[in-house]
């Protein structure tokens, strides 16, 4: 399947992620290879994890959560095949250096230190305009 | 390296890791049961096992993996087929 990046189809994403509206908290997949995603993701005036024209710790964690998941599921989109249900399996390190506004656009990268046994574990990093605002160590798992 | 010095460098980790006596750790005993591994924690000791000796462990690599010994057993297994 010949992809180009961006990817900011509505359409291919949510073949991606199990996740629905309200709760998508991505819609740019900006590259992709084994070992690391990148997505992003406009912060809306308003939304169900938007406060005050901010968004929400809870609102960041999701969203570096569906960055790593869109890394598996866009693995299976390329193959024609559907992507498997994932939880988070746990979070660590999580550093919250300030939150999104309105209008911002996060970006982040999550690369892949270790996949075994269906649970990947991967360093993440939300940056906007190259500045860090999050970052954190996730492991998720695939179910079965 | 000696499997005497793999086991001692095991352990270390082990006690860093996993917040356990270093009294706990004996070579008969169950791995998962005295370190209380659940399966999220066994991707952590790919990791550490990878970035100090080396070598990756796999999946298979756990299945009939019951005690201490069977994880050394390993590990050095592993740390002489990369060196052979």
């Amino acid at each position: 399947m010949k992809v180009s990046f961006p990817i900011t189809s509505a359409e291919i994403l949510l073949k991606c992620i199990p996740q629905r509206n309200p709760i998508v908290m991505v819609d740019t997949l900006y590259a992709f290879n084994d070992n690391k995603v990148s997505a992003g993701l406009f912060v809306a005036t308003t939304g169900l994890f938007i406060k005050n024209t901010t968004l929400q710790e809870p609102g960041l964690i999701e969203h570096m959560a569906q960055t790593v998941a869109l890394h598996t599921g866009f693995g299976f989109y390329v193959k024609n095949q559907q992507a498997p249900m994932g939880y988070i399996g746990s979070i660590a390190n999580l550093k919250i250096n300030r939150l999104p506004i309105a209008g911002e656009n996060i970006h982040t990268t999550a690369t892949i230190l270790q996949e075994f046994a269906g649970i990947t574990l991967v360093d993440i990093i939300c940056q906007i305009n190259s500045e860090t605002i999050a970052t954190a160590q996730m492991k998720t798992v695939i179910a079965k | 390296m000696k499997i005497e010095e793999i086991i001692d460098k095991v352990n270390e980790i082990l006690v860093e890791e996993f917040e356990v006596d270093a009294e706990v750790i004996e070579a008969d005993k169950n791995l998962k049961q005295t370190l209380d591994l659940d399966s999220l924690d066994y991707v952590d000791l790919v990791v550490i096992i990878e970035s100090n000796f080396g070598v990756k462990l796999v999946e298979a690599d756990f299945v009939g993996m019951i005690t201490f010994q069977d994880f050394y057993n390993i590990i050095n297994n592993k740390i002489a087929a990369k060196n052979a």
